[in-house]
Formats: C-alpha cells, sequence, structure tokens
C-alpha cells in the first residue's frame, strides 16, 4: 500500500497487476509502445455472418480466463451483455473478465454470475444492481473502474487485453460495416466500441438489423471484424433512448443551473467558446440557459462536445454553433442530426481525453459542467459512491472533463435527503481537487483557492461566493455531522486515474 | 421601499420545502397554518413553523404566517406561538374592523409579554361582508396590504369560480380600497404553476390594474412575476428624471418641481419613486 497525491493509501497490487498510485494529473508519464491485436487471415467468402452466439464463441475460441468486452451505447435497453454472458454460463466457460465500458440495471443478471464462477470480475462502470452486489463482497477479485479515457489508455497500453470483442450493432452488413444511426435499435455513434473494435483479439458484431453491403454510414469498418450474429433484437428501444429530455422544474436544480450560468458568463463566454453537454438534470437546464443566453447576445460557439441531446441538436441548427462532436446520443434528435448533418461528427473515444495520446478533445473545452455525489473541502470529486460508501456509478468522462476544461464547473445541491454533499471528506475520491474549479450549491458556489482570476470575475456578482469551508459548516448545520460509511477493511474495487494511477479504493460494505 | 411583489406560499407541515424557502428570493414568504395544513396537523404544523421562523434562512424575504380564520378555535394559538418571531400576520376572510381590533388586542398581549415591536397584518378579504366592509378594513393601523381571495366569494354567489365576471370589480374594489388608505394592494394567486407564458400575462395585468404583487404557489413562478413587474426601460428613465427633478428641487431649496417645463406634483414623484423600486433601482 502507499499513500498518494490525495493523501488516500492505495495498493500497489491489484488482482496480481502492478500499478502505481496517483501523483497527480499529468505526473506520470507513459512508458513503452502502443498494443496490438492478433494479425489474421482474410477470412474465405463474401459473408462473416455466424447463426448463433454459441456458434461465434466456439469459433472465436472462448476459453476459462479471458476478456470479453461490450459498448454500452444501448445504455439500459442492452440485450446483447445479458445474452452473450448467458450463453458463455451455459457452456460451462468459468472466470471471464468482463470489460464493458458500462454496466446498468438490466444486466443484474450477472449478479448471479459473480457467485457461479461465470464473471471473476468486472472492469468497468457499474450502475446500480452490480455495484451495490459488489460493495456486499459478491466478486471474487477487485473491481477495476476507469474513466472513458482511461479505459481507451488501458487498451491502448496493454494494461488490458481484449480477447473477444461482442460490440452490439443496430446496422451491419454481412461483411462486419457497422453503424448505430439506422435499425431499430439506433443509439447513435458507436464511439466506445471503436478502440475494442481495433485492438481486441477477436470482434463479433451482434445486430438486429442486417443491411445489404455495404452498410453506410460506417462506423465501425469491415477491417475490424471477424464475425456477425444476427438476433432478434439487441435491444429496447425504451432504454436505449430517452424521450425527449425535459429541463428540471426543481427550483432549487434550476438555481444551480443559474449561477452556474452565471459563472460561464463571468468567466468564459465568448465568441467562438466551447463546452461539454451533458444530459443530467442540472447539465442539460444549463445548456438549455446558455443557449438562451448565447442567443440573446449574438455569440456563437466553435463546438459542443457531448452528451448529444435536443438541445444541443437544436443549437446546432439555429447556427449558435459550428461543430457538435458526439461520444453518445440520448434521445432521437439527436441519433437524427447525426445522421443527416455532416457538422455533428461521431467521435471515437480514442480522441476524447486519453492523457496519453496528442491530444483530446477535453484539452480544446473551455467549459466542463460536471455532478457528483459528493465534494470535500479540498474539491475533490466523488462520483462512484453515495455516502452509505455503495458503489453504484462509473466514471464516465468526469476525469477527462474535469482535467481538459480550462473551467471546471461541479454542480451539486448542498444537501440531499439531509446527507451533506458538500463534507469535511468525500467517501472515494474519484476526480482530485486540483481539477476542478468552482463548486456550484443552490445557496452559493465556492471558487478554488487557486483560482484568482475566477473569484476576481465574480466581484460584484449576486451568486453568493463562499469558501468552501463555509460551504461544508452550512451542509452540516442543516442535516447534521454526517455519518461514516460503515465498510470492512476489504478492498472491493479500484479507482484508477485516467493515467491508470490508483486515485483511490472502495471497501466492502457492511450488511 | 419594501417591495412584496410575490409572496410564496409554503405548506406549514412540510419540512422538506419549509428548509429552503430563502433561496428563492420571494419578496415574502407565508408559512400556511390555513388552508394546506389538515386539522389533525395543525398542531404540530403550528409548532414546526414556530422552529421554522426561528431556525430556517429567510434570505432577504419578509416573514409571513397565514394563520387559521377567526371562526376556527385555532388563530389565537396560533398567535401565541409565532408573534415572537413572525414579521407579517396574514389573516384570511377578514370581514370587519371590528374583527380586526380584537386580532390585533390578541398581538398586542403577545407582542407585551414577548418584548417585541408591533407587528403587521395583511387581511385576505373572501366574502361578500368583507368586501363590503374592506375600505374600513384597510384603515386599521397594523394594516400594510390588501389581499383577496375568490373561492368563497363566488361559492357564496352560487357561480363558479372561472366563469365569475364579478371578480374583475373585486379586484377593483380591493385596490381602490387599500390604495385609497395607501396600503398596498396584493392580487391572488395564479395556480397552473406550469404556464409560465400565463403567469407573465397575469401578474401585467395585476400590475397594470394597480395592484402591488401576486401570490405565487411554487417559487418557479417568482421570477417571472418580478420580470412582470419590472417596469420598462422609458418607464424607468422619465421616472429617473422626476426623481432626480425633485432631488435638485429639494438642493435649491425650491418648493415647486419642474421637469422640462412641467410642473411635477406629489402623486406624480411617488409614482416614479415606487417605479424606481419596482426597477430594483436605489
Amino acid at each position: 500500500m502507499a499513500i498518494n497525491a490525495v493523501g488516500r493509501d492505495v495498493p500497489t497490487e491489484i488482482n496480481g497487476q502492478r500499478f502505481k498510485p496517483f501523483a497527480g494529473d499529468m505526473k506520470t508519464p507513459p512508458e513503452g509502445r502502443r498494443a496490438g491485436s492478433l494479425l489474421r487471415m482474410v477470412p474465405e467468402g463474401r459473408d462473416k455472418v455466424v447463426d448463433s452466439i454459441e456458434e461465434v464463441i466456439k469459433k472465436v475460441g472462448l476459453e476459462d480466463g479471458m476478456t470479453v468486452s461490450f459498448h454500452h451505447h444501448l445504455r439500459n435497453g442492452d440485450f446483447v451483455v445479458n445474452m452473450v454472458m448467458e450463453t458463455i454460463r451455459k457452456m460451462g466457460i468459468k472466470d471471464i473478465r468482463v470489460f464493458p465500458t458500462a454496466l446498468f440495471p438490466v444486466h443484474a443478471p450477472l449478479v448471479d454470475m459473480l457467485s457461479d464462477g461465470t464473471i471473476r470480475r468486472i472492469e468497468g462502470s457499474m450502475n446500480g444492481p452490480l455495484g451495490e452486489a459488489t460493495s456486499y463482497g459478491a466478486m471474487r477479485e477487485t473491481a477495476v473502474l476507469r474513466s472513458h479515457s482511461g479505459r481507451v489508455r488501458a487498451v491502448e497500453s496493454g494494461e488490458v487485453h481484449i480477447d473477444v470483442a461482442f460490440i452490439a450493432a443496430p446496422t451491419a452488413d454481412r461483411y462486419g460495416n457497422l453503424n448505430g444511426v439506422d435499425g431499430p435499435s439506433a443509439c447513435g455513434p458507436l464511439a466506445y466500441g471503436m478502440v475494442d473494435a481495433y485492438h481486441a483479439d477477436h470482434t463479433v458484431a451482434i445486430t438486429d438489423n442486417i443491411v445489404p453491403y455495404p452498410a453506410h454510414p460506417i462506423s465501425i469498418f469491415q477491417h475490424q471484424i471477424d464475425y456477425v450474429v444476427p438476433v432478434d433484437k439487441i435491444g429496447d428501444p425504451a432504454g436505449i433512448m430517452s424521450g425527449t429530455l425535459r429541463i428540471t422544474t426543481s427550483p432549487s436544480r434550476l438555481k444551480i443551473a443559474k449561477y452556474a450560468l452565471e459563472v460561464i458568463d463571468r468567466v468564459a463566454l465568448r465568441d467562438g467558446f466551447s463546452f461539454q453537454a451533458g444530459a443530467g438534470g442540472i447539465s442539460l437546464a444549463v445548456t438549455k440557459f446558455l443557449g438562451d443566453l448565447m442567443k440573446k447576445r449574438g455569440i456563437k460557439a466553435s463546438f459542443i462536445n457531448g452528451g448529444v441531446t435536443k438541445y444541443v441538436v437544436d443549437m446546432l441548427h439555429e447556427g449558435m454553433v459550428d461543430v457538435v462532436f458526439d461520444g453518445q446520443a440520448f434521445d432521437l434528435d439527436a441519433v437524427k442530426s447525426l445522421r443527416e448533418d455532416m457538422n455533428h461528427i461521431e467521435t471515437p473515444l480514442a480522441m476524447y481525453g486519453n492523457p496519453y495520446s496528442s491530444g483530446g478533445i477535453v484539452n480544446m473545452l473551455d467549459v466542463g459542467v460536471l455532478g457528483a455525489t459528493e465534494v470535500d473541502i479540498d474539491f475533490n470529486v466523488n462520483v462512484n459512491t453515495h455516502s452509505d460508501g455503495l458503489l453504484l456509478h462509473g466514471i464516465g468522462g468526469h476525469q477527462e472533463v474535469a482535467a481538459g476544461s480550462a473551467l471546471t464547473i461541479v454542480t451539486v445541491p448542498l444537501y440531499r435527503y439531509r446527507v451533506p454533499v458538500i463534507r469535511e471528506r468525500v467517501t472515494t475520491v474519484t476526480t482530485p481537487g486540483e481539477v476542478v474549479d468552482v463548486v456550484v450549491t443552490e445557496h452559493g458556489i465556492a471558487v478554488n483557492p487557486k483560482r484568482d482570476d475566477i473569484i476576481e470575475a465574480m466581484h460584484g456578482s449576486r451568486v453568493p461566493v463562499y469558501d468552501i469551508q463555509e460551504l461544508q459548516k452550512k451542509a452540516e448545520r442543516i442535516c447534521g455531522k454526517p455519518e461514516e460509511p460503515k465498510t470492512t477493511d476489504d478492498i472491493i474495487a479500484a479507482i484508477l486515474w485516467r493515467d491508470g494511477t490508483v486515485i483511490d479504493v472502495v471497501y466492502k460494505v457492511k450488511k | 421601499m419594501k417591495l412584496r411583489r410575490t409572496r410564496l406560499y409554503v405548506p406549514g407541515n412540510n419540512p422538506h420545502l419549509v428548509e429552503n424557502v430563502g433561496l428563492y428570493e420571494a419578496d415574502c414568504l407565508i408559512l400556511d397554518l390555513e388552508d394546506s395544513v389538515p386539522i389533525d396537523q395543525k398542531f404540530d404544523a403550528r409548532i414546526m413553523v414556530k422552529y421554522a421562523l426561528q431556525h430556517v434562512d429567510f434570505g432577504a424575504s419578509e416573514k409571513w404566517v397565514r394563520i387559521n380564520s377567526m371562526d376556527t378555535p385555532f388563530w389565537s394559538k396560533d398567535l401565541e406561538e409565532v408573534i415572537p418571531y413572525v414579521q407579517v400576520v396574514n389573516v384570511p376572510k377578514v370581514e370587519s374592523y371590528e374583527e380586526l381590533d380584537k386580532l390585533s388586542e390578541k398581538m398586542h398581549e403577545i407582542e407585551e409579554k414577548h418584548g417585541v415591536e408591533p407587528r403587521k397584518i395583511v387581511p385576505i378579504i373572501e366574502t361578500l361582508r368583507g368586501l363590503v366592509n374592506a375600505r374600513e378594513i384597510a384603515k386599521h393601523e397594523r394594516v400594510v396590504a390588501m389581499a383577496w381571495g375568490g373561492e368563497d366569494l363566488t361559492a357564496e354567489l352560487g357561480i363558479p369560480k372561472s366563469k365569475a365576471l364579478i371578480l374583475e370589480h373585486v379586484r377593483a374594489e380591493i385596490v381602490i380600497a387599500a390604495k385609497s388608505q395607501g396600503k398596498m394592494a396584493l392580487d391572488t394567486v395564479y395556480s397552473n404553476i406550469r404556464d409560465e407564458e400565463g403567469l407573465f400575462e397575469y401578474a401585467k395585468r395585476a400590475k397594470y390594474m394597480g395592484f402591488d404583487g401576486v401570490g405565487v404557489l411554487h417559487p418557479n413562478q417568482i421570477e417571472i412575476v418580478h420580470k412582470a413587474f419590472k417596469p420598462d426601460d422609458k418607464e424607468i428613465e422619465d421616472a429617473r428624471k422626476i426623481v432626480e427633478a425633485a432631488e435638485k428641487a429639494m438642493q435649491e431649496g425650491k418648493g415647486v418641481i419642474a421637469l422640462n417645463g412641467r410642473m411635477i406634483d406629489k402623486p406624480v414623484l411617488e409614482r416614479a419613486k415606487k417605479i424606481l423600486a419596482f426597477a430594483e433601482v436605489d
């Protein structure tokens, strides 16, 4: 164990693999070369279609102990993870390392596979029941959580080698060209799956919409796909796409969004600026209000990085932004726009925020507005665990957006259900305070003392500006001192910083 | 000048809604002990409101409590708990000056006991008898503003509130009663909390009817009403000129205020001051 740069005691070995402690953002230089996948011979014939998942698993030679990967563009509507894992279980293959970009409540059937020996560990975001089961000790080995870009880095560096990538494809042709913008299970981009297609030893597209060759547009190209498996349905559209997302009506959330807007206005709003959009309640409100303000002032943004929703698409089509970069689409307006508008660009995740690359989109962001489950008086942010210690969320792009944006704003209520959100010490550090500039609550904001320029810019504002300690005390005055989570000394998950160093661990929760 | 453009009703029996009330910048916050509190929760709500008045941050909002009406057994107990901590007592279904005198006497007794300043009253006119006596009621020294409600009144007339043409007359009568005594007139709530445009138009209409504010049921209505009550740029500019001319006249010791060759009399100056207050200009 070693004490890292945010004062957390972290292991130097996880699941038999060596890891360095977090030393600060951009403080651990990369070593070595990019990792590769198996070279393969061009297949015979003009058809890569295999009739069943079982048959394809036999063809790729999946064995005990191997690693399988999935992307999460189908979100809580995904059928692919469950159908592949259930087939693996039935075939008696054991000790699989599951390497998804993220899992959702719909993937709860995997909980049983943690105990029957099918899965030895999951390395990826676990939203909901799998995270909860893991918190209580259901996983044999230690879970490893990485950010979107941290996952790309792990694959490119060889930290994780994927044996078989199973890629859900809303549209495919019989020779393996894939896209996400057409078909009954359309999800928009296939950005999360691109790195897997490039680096996995074997790649399998699973689709419910085979179209004549060549499928187009093409998100993942045929030379990276070994097999195509048609199934009845890869997902439930209701869980894949939201309907039109509505702006929150909660007055306190709207207050937070308005305060965040004023910070953006005073610090970063100018012609040609750029920002990260999201689909969370406050984030959506900020996007909407920002759009209204830009319209009023006649300001045009250079690009929006999304998390794309109708609100972002409307801005693109009203000429308020030149380009939308799309790694994830949340509604059908976003899917339609990606299909039809050449200024709406699908971006591979490798272009997002990998610190061991020649630079990602996040490095060009002026403003990033992010959420959190907790924030502490050192501006450290937790997005993974709740105050009871349960691991219930993934990292998403939080780390790289915070690290890359010129102005990083974390929006949180001062407390939730009478539990303080601003605390002396977060339960888990996901993102270090060194990359967070402003914390915005409904009671007022706190500016990281290292950002004198922002403190200066907020002079004369009606937004109350506090020291973060004052906000923390305010929360405690209203809610009382929060209880510490009841945990054991067993580590159930490691949280990696985007460069692969260990920023924190999650402990087993006592039942 | 104290503005009362918005008064937000907050149920007195719901701690979750009470705890953040100060954040929304309503001019007045009404912790309600009357209609939003069921009879079996009157005691609990009264105690909760008492503690909320002491410990919840109301920001710059004026602290009001709507007590139960004087034809119930609750009103005097309500006063006993809230008078030491409240600024304005909002009294429903007031029908006569005498009634307010009785209320005032009880308030005085409690104020003396606790050594606090006299509290203000905003009566709500909700009955035909109250309406007939509105001009007398407005004369009471504790009354700072008059409000009204149409439910009971239209029930008395046996007509549906949504179609009651008489309510326009009631509105006018409330404005006349209040303003003739130099008191504020406050319009009732706009109950469709999702209809932002409708609320804006409603508040604008109230403003040009002579009201100084409207009631609000949801924090999201506050900003919209404040916008509606904000004078336009020309109104502000004209008002600023009048006030500046008055200040100049005072400095020069002139008894007459003149602007562009026109005499400015007192009501015009007062209106100008009010416009600047509503524009949130010092």
